[in-house]
Formats: C-alpha cells, sequence, structure tokens
C-alpha cells in the first residue's frame, strides 16, 4: 500500500473528461448498466485494471465513485468506460433518468483493483451489484491463455435481481468455468438453490482448488464470506475483498473513504484480508470483518 | 539556529523588514483589535509590529485551503477549471504550531493545484513564542514553541528588545536582501541569547504529563484498540457534531463537494470543508454506516489528529498542540480534555 | 459571529472570541451559517401573481400591486380586514417598523409572529405573576449555579451554547435535573430525570411544590418579603402529594420529592425551560406553576438562578420587546392603556386603535372564515410550521392578497399574490435581542443580491405608496424612534452597542449599564411577585382505540425552523434523513416497523408518511416528529383547534395519532 503523499508527481484535477451515454441495458429492476463512450478516448482510462473505479460526473448533481463492469482496454472496447449501477441516491436517480446522447463526465481510473490475473485457481464470490466489478475481473481472466479453472459464486435476492444474466448463462456453459448461484427468496421460476452464498464457498473452493479469492458485496456477506473462506483453508493475503466507502474526490484528499490510516479510494478499493487485519476500523460490527479481530487461520500478522 | 541566522540590532529592523515585504505583496498580521480579538487582517506594514500577540481563533489554513473553493464552473459548452489567480502574501507572525500544520498540510496537498496555486504566492515569517500561551500545548507534541521549516523567514526576540532573524529558503532570503537591513553577525554570546530564550520558553507550559500517556495509549501499535471502547463510548454523547474543531483544526483537511446550480445551463462545482464528527459524513447512500455512532467519530477524529499512524502521510502526529479545538468544542473534549482523560484515568 | 467577506461573498464564518456568550464557539448552524446566503435561488426581484403565476416585476410595480391590494381590504372590510405577521428572524427594527406598519399605517392591532407558537405562554405568565416575560438571568448564571433545573428543553440541540454550559455545569459539580418525556441528552446525563408522560408537568410541578411546603423547604422570608398570594398557593397544594402525582406522570414519588428537595434546598438553582412547557393547552399554566415553583423557594432575583425560558429563535425576544403582538407595543405596553396609546398616537400622527388584535391562529381563523382579507408576512412560513397544515393553507388560500416577504420561495410564499425580496442578516444593519435580552448589534457584510432590501425599508416604501410614511431612513432611525418609545430600551443606542456583547435591557438610561439579573429589588411595576394558584389540565387530545399513541414534536441541533435556510447549507441538509418519527421499540416490535422503515402517521386532521427511527429516547406510547422538512410535515396531524386560552398558543406538543407500517 501507498503512503501519503504519493510520489506521483501529476497535480490532480477535477475536470472530468467529457463522455456521452450510448447504450442502457435493464439488468434489473433497480439496476442498469450504461455505457458510456468518452469523447475523445482517454489513454489513462484505456489502462484501467479491473476493480479500479471512476468518478461519473453529472453537472448539476455531483459526483459518485462507480466500479467498472467492463473495461476500455483488456476485453472491452477502447474508449468505452462500462458502469453497472443500482439506484440509491440522488446521483443515481438522475443517472437513470438519463437517455442515450446524454453527456456526462469521467474521471479515473483511480484505487488499486484486484490481483493481476496470474493463472491461480481463483474464486468469485459476489452478492447482489457487487458481481459488476467482478464481472470485469473475470471477463479479463476468461481472455487469458492460458487461464487456470476458476469458480464464480453468486448470490441475488431474489431471482429478478440478479444481474448480468446472460453472462451468468454463458460462464454456466464456459469450459473450466464452476458457477454456484442462490437467491435467498425463490420464486416460481428458481429452480436452483437458495440461501446465503456463503454456503456455497467451501463446495466451490474444493471444486477448482482454489488458492485466491475475490470478494464484492454488501459489507455484512463480505464479512460472512471471507471467515469462510479462511475456514476454508485460503490464505488471508490470497483473500482479496473490495470495499465500499462514501467518497468525493478518488485522490485520497476529501477524507471521506478513510479506514484507519489507509484510504480506500487510493490504497484499496480492494484490499487483501491480511491488510485488512491490521485496520481496527474494519473489525466493528457495521464494517463487518469483526471475524479479523482473532484471525481464525492463516498468516495475519501486524 | 542555523549558520545564516543573523542579528538584527533593535526590534525597529523588523518593521523595516515588514515595509519592505508589503511593498510588493499583501502583508497578513494577526492584529488584536480594541475588543482584544486576534484575527489575521491585512496590515500596511507602516503600523507597530505587535509582538506576543495571542494566538488567532482562525487559523492560517483558510489562505491555502479556503473554506469554500469553485473548483470548476460550465456553461452550456465548456467545463473550466478554475484554479485561483493569488497575489503574492506575506503571512508575518506564524506561530510554530501553525507552521508545523502548514507542513503538514503542504504535504497532504502536495498534488492539489488549488492549494498549491496559493501556496506557491505566500511567504512565511514565523515568529517564535517566548511563553507558553492559554490552553497552548506545542511543546507536548513537538510542534513548539520555537518553529521547526517550513517558514521562509522566523524571527526571534531577545529579552533586550535585539532580533535574531533565520532565513528558511532562498526566498526568505532574498526578501531579508531586498529589505536592506542593517544587519550583524550573530556571535556565540546571541546563540546563547537564543537558546536561553527557547528554553525558558519551553519551562514557560505547564507539565501535563498526561499526554505523553495519552499518546502512548492512541498508538495503535501498542493496543490496536479497537472502536468502541468504553471511555470513548462515554465521549460520544458530548460531542454535538458542531463542526466547530474540524474548523479551527490547522490540520484537518476534509472536504466535500458540492454542484451549485440553479437549473440553467451555468454551474459551479464547489468544495466545502466536512467534518468526519458528522453522522452524514460517511453515512453511505444505501444507508450502511461504517461509523454508526458519535462515539465512533470521536474517536476516529482523535486517532487520526494524535496516532502515529498518519505520521507517513503528514510527516508528524496530526495534532500541533495550538488548543483551538478545546476553546470551541462544546462538549469541552477537545485535544486537552480527551488527552486528559485517556492519560490520567488509565 | 465574524464573516470574512471576500469578492462579494462571505469567505468564512467563525465564531467571536471576544463575545461573552459565544467565547469562541457556535452551533453546528452557526458554523454553516452564511451557505443558504449564496443560494441560488434566493429572491433577487419581485414577484406578483399574474394570470395564475409569480411573474418578476419592478419594486414600483410590485409596491404599486400590495398597496392597492391592502387598500380594498381596508375598503371592503375595515382597518381590522388585513394583518401583519412579523419575523423573529429578522431585526428589531424590521419588528418594530412592522407593528409601526400594521397600527399607525394599517390602522390595526393584528399583528403578531411566531413567538405566538413558541412562547407567547411565557409572556403571558411570567408578566402576570413577575410583570416581565423574558428569563429573568443570564446564561453566564449557568456557571454560578449549584442546581440546574431543565423542563421540556432538548437544550444542547435546540440552545447548544446554552446545552454546552449547562453539561459544563454538571461536570464541575452543579446537580442536573430535568423533567421531560424525553431521553433528551441532557436528561441521559443528569443526575436525576423526571420521564413525565406527555402533558403532566403541572400534577408534578404542584407535588414538588407540595413537598417543599410540606417539608419547609420554602424561602418563607422572601415568600413573606417579596411575593403576594402565598396563602392561596399554599392551601391550593395541599393535598397535591407527590402519592397522587406519581401515577399521573408516570415517575415514582420518591424522585419526585428529590427533585423538590435538590431544587429547594440548593442556594443557586437555575430553572430553564423550553416549549415543551409553552406548547400546550395549559401553556400559561405551566408557566405559572414553574415561576410558583422558583418564587416559593426564593430563586428569582439572585445570581445563579431564576427562571429562565430558552427562546429559540435569534430575535424571537427582540420581536416580541418591539411590540410585534398584538396586544402590546414595544416594551410591553399595552394598547388598552390610553396613555400608552396616546404616546405612540402622538408620536406617529395618528389615532391608533384600541382594541387588541388578532393572534396568528386568529387570524388564520379570520382568514378562514372570510373576515381577514389580507396578510403581509414577514420571514415566516406558517405552512410548514403552524399546526395543522391543511387548515392553514385553506385560510391563507381564502384571502383576496397575501403578502409574503422573504429570502426564498418558501411553501407559504409560493401561495402568495405578491413575493417580496428580503435582505438576510448579513446584507442589513439592525439589532437582534437575543433570550437573555442581551441587545446586540449586527451589521451589514455584504450587499443583498439583486433587488432584495430590508423588511423595514420594504415597509417604509409600503407605507409611502399608501401615503402614509413613517420616516424612517435608515436602521438607526428606526432604532432611535424605538428607543424613545421604550422605556426599557431607553438607554441603548448604537454607539453604545459598538462593543462584542451589547447591552442587556433593562437599560433605562444612557449611563445604566443593562442589567444581567432581573427582580434584584422587587418585581415592577407591583413590587411584589403574585403566585397564583394552577389547576390540572390534561392535553386536550389523549390517546383513545382509534389513535393509541401520543405525539409530540421536536427539533434537530442540525435543522432551524421550516429549514428555509439550514436546508440550503449543505452539511447541515446531509446530516439528517428528510423527516422522521422516533419510536420506542415495544411500539415499533408491535407493528414490525424496524429503523428505515415507511410509516404512516394519522390524526384527526390528516396524514403523513416518513421513515422511522427505533430509539428508547422516547417511552412506550409517544412518537415524536421534527417539524423542519416539509417533505414530512408534522403539521399535517397538529391539533390547531386547542388553544391555551391566554395566550392562543396552540398544543403542537401532544396530540393522538396511529402509527402503521406501509407496505
Amino acid at each position: 500500500m501507498s503512503a501519503h503523499p504519493s510520489p506521483d508527481p501529476r497535480p490532480y484535477s477535477y475536470l472530468p473528461f467529457p463522455a456521452r451515454l450510448t447504450t442502457v441495458i435493464d439488468e434489473s429492476p433497480d439496476t442498469r448498466t450504461f455505457v458510456l463512450g468518452l469523447e475523445p478516448p482517454v489513454a489513462a482510462l484505456d489502462g484501467a485494471q479491473p476493480g479500479q473505479f471512476v468518478m461519473l460526473s453529472l453537472l448539476g448533481i455531483g459526483e459518485a465513485p462507480f466500479t467498472m463492469s467492463a473495461l476500455p482496454g483488456a476485453g472491452g472496447t477502447p474508449g468505452t468506460v462500462v458502469l453497472t449501477v443500482r439506484r440509491m441516491g440522488v446521483l443515481t436517480t438522475a443517472l437513470f433518468a438519463l437517455t442515450p446522447g446524454a453527456r456526462v463526465g469521467v474521471r479515473g481510473p483511480f484505487g488499486r483493483g484486484f490481483p493481476d490475473a496470474d493463472p491461480v485457481p481463483t474464486l468469485y464470490v459476489a452478492g447482489g451489484c457487487g458481481l459488476a466489478p467482478l464481472r470485469a475481473a473475470i471477463v479479463c481472466e476468461l481472455a487469458q491463455p492460458r487461464a487456470a479453472p476458476l469458480a464464480i459464486v453468486y448470490g441475488a435476492r431474489d431471482p429478478v435481481t440478479r444481474i448480468f444474466k446472460t453472462d451468468l448463462a454463458r460462464w454456466r456453459h464456459t469450459p473450466g468455468v464452476r458457477m454456484f448461484e442462490r437467491v435467498d427468496h425463490a420464486d416460481e421460476t428458481w429452480d436452483g438453490r437458495v440461501g446465503s452464498v456463503v454456503d456455497d464457498i467451501a463446495e466451490a473452493v474444493a471444486a477448482i482448488g482454489a488458492t485466491r479469492a475475490v470478494v464484492c458485496g454488501p459489507p455484512a456477506m463480505s464479512a460472512l464470506a471471507a471467515a469462510e473462506l479462511l475456514r476454508a483453508g485460503l490464505d488471508a493475503g490470497a483473500v482479496y475483498v473490495a470495499l465500499e466507502r462514501y467518497m468525493k474526490c478518488g485522490t485520497g484528499q476529501c477524507g471521506h473513504c478513510y479506514v484507519n490510516q489507509r484510504y480506500v479510494c487510493t490504497d484499496g478499493p480492494v484490499f487483501t484480508l491480511s491488510e485488512l487485519c491490521v485496520l481496527p476500523e474494519t473489525w466493528t460490527a457495521n464494517s463487518g470483518f469483526a471475524a479479523l479481530r482473532n484471525p481464525p487461520a492463516g498468516p495475519c500478522h501486524r | 539556529m542555523t549558520a545564516d541566522a543573523v542579528l538584527l540590532p533593535n526590534v525597529d529592523a523588523v518593521d523595516v523588514l515588514r515595509a519592505s515585504l508589503a511593498r510588493d505583496a499583501v502583508l497578513w498580521e494577526p492584529t488584536v483589535d480594541v475588543q482584544g480579538r486576534c484575527e489575521w487582517a491585512p496590515v500596511t506594514g507602516r503600523e507597530p509590529f505587535v509582538w506576543n500577540a495571542p494566538r488567532p481563533l482562525p487559523t492560517a489554513k483558510r489562505f491555502f485551503f479556503p473554506a469554500r473553493e469553485t473548483l470548476l464552473r460550465w456553461g452550456r459548452d465548456e467545463v473550466t477549471e478554475t484554479l485561483p489567480v493569488v497575489r503574492p502574501f506575506v503571512l508575518f507572525g506564524v506561530a510554530a504550531c501553525d507552521v508545523a500544520a502548514i507542513a503538514c498540510q503542504d504535504r497532504f496537498f502536495t498534488r492539489d493545484p488549488y492549494y498549491r496555486r496559493r501556496r506557491d504566492q505566500a511567504l512565511l515569517v514565523a515568529v517564535n513564542c517566548l511563553a507558553a500561551c492559554a490552553g497552548g500545548f506545542c511543546r507536548d507534541v513537538g510542534a513548539g514553541p520555537f518553529t521547526e521549516r517550513p517558514f521562509d523567514i522566523a524571527l526571534t526576540q531577545l529579552s533586550d528588545g535585539r532580533v535574531v532573524l533565520e532565513a528558511g529558503s532562498a526566498r526568505g532570503a532574498a526578501a531579508v536582501d531586498a529589505a536592506r537591513l542593517c544587519t550583524r553577525a550573530v556571535e556565540d554570546e546571541t546563540r546563547a541569547a537564543v537558546a536561553a530564550a527557547r528554553s525558558t520558553a519551553a519551562a514557560s507550559f505547564a507539565e501535563r504529563p498526561f499526554i505523553a500517556a495519552a499518546l502512548e495509549r492512541l498508538d495503535g501499535r501498542n493496543a490496536g484498540e479497537p472502536v468502541g471502547g468504553p471511555e470513548w463510548q462515554a465521549l460520544g454523547p458530548a460531542c454535538f457534531a458542531c463542526t466547530g474543531c474540524t474548523s479551527l483544526c490547522p490540520t484537518c483537511s476534509c472536504f466535500t463537494i458540492v454542484d451549485e446550480a440553479d437549473g440553467s445551463e451555468r454551474g459551479e462545482r464547489v468544495r466545502f470543508w466536512d467534518s468526519c464528527l458528522l453522522e452524514g459524513f460517511q453515512r453511505e447512500s444505501s444507508g450502511h454506516h461504517p461509523a454508526p455512532t458519535a462515539a465512533d467519530r470521536v474517536r476516529r477524529f482523535w486517532y487520526h489528529k494524535l496516532s502515529p499512524d498518519f505520521v507517513p502521510a503528514l510527516g508528524r502526529i496530526g495534532c500541533v498542540g495550538c488548543g483551538r479545538c478545546d476553546t470551541t468544542c462544546l462538549g469541552a473534549i477537545g485535544a486537552l480534555s480527551v488527552m486528559r482523560r485517556l492519560g490520567i484515568s488509565r | 459571529m465574524l464573516l470574512e467577506v471576500e469578492d462579494g461573498r462571505v469567505a468564512d464564518v467563525r465564531p467571536d472570541g471576544a463575545h461573552p456568550v459565544a467565547r469562541g464557539q457556535h452551533c453546528a448552524k452557526g458554523w454553516s451559517a452564511a451557505d443558504f446566503l449564496r443560494s441560488h435561488d434566493r429572491l433577487r426581484t419581485p414577484l406578483v401573481r399574474n394570470g395564475g403565476a409569480l411573474q418578476p416585476v419592478s419594486w414600483p410595480a410590485a409596491l404599486a400591486a400590495a398597496a392597492g391590494a391592502l387598500r380594498a381590504a381596508r375598503a371592503e372590510g375595515g382597518a381590522d380586514a388585513v394583518g401583519v405577521v412579523a419575523s423573529a428572524r429578522a431585526t428589531n427594527e424590521d419588528a418594530f417598523a412592522a407593528m409601526k406598519f400594521a397600527r399607525a399605517v394599517l390602522g390595526t392591532n393584528n399583528v403578531d409572529h411566531c413567538a405566538r407558537v413558541c412562547h407567547s405562554p411565557s409572556v403571558a405568565g411570567l408578566t402576570r405573576t413577575l410583570g416581565s416575560g423574558a428569563m429573568t438571568n443570564s446564561i453566564a448564571d449557568i456557571d454560578r449555579a449549584d442546581c440546574l433545573l431543565v423542563v421540556g428543553s432538548d437544550t444542547t440541540e435546540n440552545h447548544a451554547i446554552v446545552g454546552a454550559r449547562i453539561l459544563a455545569a454538571h461536570a464541575r459539580g452543579a446537580r442536573l435535573v430535568v423533567i421531560d418525556p424525553r431521553r433528551t441528552r441532557l436528561a441521559a446525563a443528569a443526575d436525576l430525570h423526571l420521564q413525565i408522560r406527555l402533558g403532566t408537568d403541572i400534577p408534578v410541578i404542584k407535588a414538588m411544590l407540595q413537598t417543599i411546603l410540606a417539608h419547609g423547604w420554602e424561602d418563607a422570608a422572601y415568600l413573606d418579603a417579596r411575593c403576594a398570594n402565598a396563602a392561596a398557593l399554599r392551601a391550593s397544594v395541599r393535598d397535591c402529594t407527590p402519592e397522587r402525582a406519581a401515577p399521573v406522570a408516570g415517575v415514582a414519588a420518591a424522585d419526585i420529592v428529590r427533585a423538590a428537595e435538590v431544587y429547594a434546598t440548593t442556594p443557586r438553582a437555575f430553572l430553564a425551560y423550553g416549549i415543551g412547557v409553552t406548547q400546550h393547552v395549559c401553556g400559561t399554566e405551566n408557566v405559572v406553576a414553574l415561576s410558583n415553583l422558583a418564587l416559593v423557594t426564593g430563586h428569582v432575583g439572585r445570581d445563579g438562578a431564576g427562571i429562565n425560558p430558552l427562546r429559540g429563535q435569534n430575535n424571537v425576544q427582540g420581536a416580541c420587546d418591539m411590540g410585534a403582538l398584538p396586544d402590546v407595543y414595544s416594551g410591553y405596553q399595552r394598547v388598552t392603556d390610553a396613555a400608552a396609546r396616546a404616546r405612540f398616537g402622538a408620536a406617529w400622527g395618528t389615532a391608533l386603535p384600541e382594541h387588541p388584535g388578532l393572534t396568528s391562529p386568529a387570524m388564520q381563523r379570520a382568514a378562514h372564515d372570510g373576515t381577514l382579507r389580507a396578510m403581509v408576512i414577514l420571514g415566516e412560513d406558517p405552512i410548514v410550521t403552524d399546526p395543522s397544515q391543511g387548515f392553514v393553507s385553506r385560510a391563507l388560500g381564502a384571502l383576496d392578497c397575501l403578502i409574503v416577504v422573504e429570502l426564498f420561495l418558501t411553501d407559504t410564499a409560493r401561495m402568495a399574490d405578491i413575493v417580496l425580496p428580503a435582505a438576510s442578516f448579513a446584507e442589513k444593519d439592525g439589532t437582534f435581542t437575543s433570550t437573555e435580552r442581551r441587545v446586540q448589534r449586527v451589521r451589514r457584510a455584504l450587499p443583498p443580491p439583486g433587488d432584495a432590501r430590508p423588511d423595514w425599508q420594504i415597509l417604509e416604501a409600503l407605507a409611502a405608496e399608501l401615503g402614509a410614511p413613517m420616516g424612517f431612513t435608515s436602521a438607526e432611525d428606526v432604532f432611535g424612534e424605538m428607543v424613545g418609545l421604550t422605556p426599557t430600551y431607553a438607554g441603548i443606542s448604537y454607539e453604545r452597542l459598538a462593543t462584542p456583547g451589547g447591552l442587556q435591557w433593562p437599560c433605562p438610561a444612557s449611563s445604566h449599564p443593562g442589567t444581567a439579573v432581573l427582580h434584584r429589588d422587587g418585581f415592577p411595576p407591583r413590587g411584589r411577585a403574585h403566585l397564583l394558584p394552577v389547576v390540572d389540565v390534561p392535553p386536550a387530545e389523549l390517546p383513545d382505540a382509534a389513535y393509541p399513541l401520543q405525539l409530540t414534536t421536536i427539533r434537530l441541533g442540525h435543522q432551524y425552523g421550516s429549514g428555509s435556510m439550514t436546508r440550503r447549507a449543505p452539511l447541515l441538509e446531509r446530516e439528517n434523513p428528510l423527516g422522521l418519527l422516533v419510536i420506542n421499540p415495544v411500539d415499533a416490535g408491535a407493528r414490525e416497523i424496524a429503523t428505515g422503515t415507511a410509516v404512516r402517521i394519522c390524526s384527526r386532521r390528516g396524514e403523513v408518511t416518513t421513515r422511522a427511527r427505533v430509539s428508547d429516547e422516547v417511552p412506550p406510547g409517544l412518537v415524536a416528529m421534527p417539524y423542519h422538512f416539509r417533505e414530512a410535515a408534522v403539521n399535517a396531524v397538529t391539533n390547531h383547534e386547542a388553544l391555551d386560552p391566554l395566550s392562543h398558543m396552540p398544543e403542537l406538543k401532544v396530540c393522538a395519532v396511529s402509527v402503521e407500517r406501509v407496505q
């Protein structure tokens, strides 16, 4: 993790790169994918890594951070930023009201993303909209020539709130990919498993011999999944968790996202459990990772 | 004190320096009005300098990181960055605690172009404090009463009225040269006098052993105390979330960004000082809150100010011992009060 | 408060370190006080309704329209067919000009302001018992008190500086006793919290009195020398034992005794109360009961003691002092007093109406019934702040002409026929009088936006348009005229107010230093304080099967009034959700309500939907809602029909409601 100040001497800018909304895809009743075309393309964004995020800017409304669900570079279209967004607050409500052709702005990419797509058996654990950032990583990994086996554990509230339904269906039949899916509440359309994603983790780890895991979801789910991954024998340094925080700048200045002395925007948003276990502010019940206070397994040195 | 210090034989030379500085820059000094308020105010440099002014309630941070700053402005067709255009200015009479705080913010805002634009125009003239001020404890957190860099010029008044001037930067040295002061070399006797003034000043502070004890306790490497210790639970209800401490703290740097628009095609993106003591500071739009109780927020604030975990980011701990938070805190949980509780209760 | 102005905008706000009350401190609203000034939706130009919509017009056009409407209303219904509502946020000069405008220009005593819905019972009650309706002591007396009795006041949220001082006094060893239905921050810190049932103040206070008299804890010498009617009071509480009050109020009899003992036997006991006391159908009786308590124990007229109504708005004390009330001129000189009337009439060169005018609820009723035809409302938003929103809307809607002077297009301004843009505190000269009778200067720091003007200038221009100019050319002019007619302010001048902290009235002469503690030497004008027996008055609306819960209205520390100013400050607006209902876990559990659940609150007047916050700060059976949020206006359900007969205070603190989860 980099300590402040960053050695990068370039000044920060709050000027967003101009972009235009080109496509809107309905994922679920409250979640949509927004495809943004940068005008002109931006080299820095084309080099974005899975798990990195951008600040989406709507003039007159404000900015908010979103992790890319498909990358402009690896596995995606250069000059294109893809965000999958759940409608929650003022900015997302305004975003949902936009139609293709609308002008928006983008700053980024920011933060430290997921680990490099080394060919090690990797388990992806996602809850709800948390699949959005993982999708970029999964697409990247599947594009690698020497892909290792991977497993995806995904849970949604109910069948209708599942996102990336096409991807989920495709991955189910992709060689080398094991899919585990559950919903909290089934309906007549659902013939899969019901319950928490945590219940699939041990089986998924065993199925591919996972030595690395990447987790993204609501805070409570991430914490439970992390504890289960440690129980399943993964090393705390090989479990990556994406944290979410309120953010205003993306550059480690505004202070909203700090977790102890670390900034989710620049030191994260992806942390390993061995990094989190020395950050007491993540141990609280509300931040989820209470289990880390006395890690059950793995080298979690202070 | 470095080798390039010089001796000004009398205080009048300081007024010559001020008048010279005021020719090419706006000169700001802590000024005391008839009611006894001390505020930073622009002066001409022709009025006599107020030595030993009380520390101004507002800090110098707003000269570099103002309470409200427009970042962007937009119209129908374009968005423009509104970097400030700032005339050269001099802050004359900055106390050691505030210099230490500016050093923190220089480091923190290295890459912030708005901060840099303002900071690059500023010349800092520090004046060493010869005695502890009311409520100040800079000595105990290593921020005073004598200053360290990044001052451009530092002045020490000796008991006989002579003044020792030290240039801390090339710009400071150039400003001294331009003033054509009549100076003398610093003899051993003068060095001894400065050292004596320094130790007299240091000795003037009340002994507060609880400060060291509290700092030790707040060192996450020692205790690793999580949120929610019983003492923090007791301090939580004392916080009114008034934002006073964070507004007056010379090292507080948190901000929020707000779009100000009237529904037309014009508008501004503005940043405001924010406060981590506010419940809304970290509340996410989902409703999730990583620091849901006042106790969590109070603990986190003091951790941020007093823990060595922030030394890599700030170059020192976040508290410079100015005591402003103790003045303004409605709940009597400013730095000294908190350290007294934490340091004594152990 | 100091404002630093740069390039025509407020760059920084900070507290005054030299001010005797602020002492370098602000509440959250103070620190954010300048944010609303630069809001893009400040009113900059007069608006007149034309073809259904409010359209920008010039000042001459707006004034001509306003004068025409006022003339027409008077022609049709007489002088009393018009009414003026002044602002407790504006300056003394604005309030004095408003009351002169009503009385001398329009010829009516129909003038009032929002003190009606906050401390009118304090003015009514304390004037009857002590002769003067204001804090008897000063905020600094808290530092000298050995006991603090806080009744019906969420002091740390509503008067943060005062609340902080109470907590500091408690920390240095003063005893803190809180009487409040809610477990407020002060209650949680207190040595003793009497968590009484809503609206049972009188039985509890009478039981305290009975206990004091039964134990001989009263100050007998003080009673003999300085009070009248002690025997009648003694007789009236003889049977009011703590044992009788305990089941009514839901507190232990022993706690009532303890509270009485601590308050009575501590040499310096500071009694502070808020609108939890006044906003009842028995608001004046509540105030009188507290006054009896303070007098019997000799806690009035001494350092570190007193009976102290905490006034909420920056100038609500001043607006009362200025006579923006239907029955008094400035300095509480009665309109029914022929000598006072003659004095004001002579100064203003006109005959003045003899009968007291309408209070603001009475004006609303008269508007509703068609007898009041036009109103001028300055800086108030009764649609949000007054009880029973539906009724207020219908009443204002029934007027021939509504003229609103405002900073923003509030819900009330939206209903207006004519909207006139006003200057804010930072944009005009004048004076404010704080809750401790402290008269202080406010100085113009920057120009008003666009064509906005101070209230007094607007009223002067309107008076001129009506052919009866008031003759004011500056704020100091207005102040000078007021001082000449107001004995309590007679010794105050702008020159003397130059120092931070100003002067506390009464200040009868230019050599007088002002008065920090009232009644050291007696109770003018009658000499003795009056003890008045009080009868128990239950709340007008009690819970029943259909509306099983009691609802009380509260305020949040980061908001002010209808929020027209505070909600434009980004940090303050972010701090609270847009409305909430505080409900006890027991009541919440029974209705499957959790924090964040959408809930519907219904009363006999209306309904409102908001989100729940489950908390044991309220006991089972009681729910509480803040009144700042137009999105969840608690005044949709409050009771406008229950009025305190003496002050016309509506019972904003109590009504019966049902609460249900919204599916």
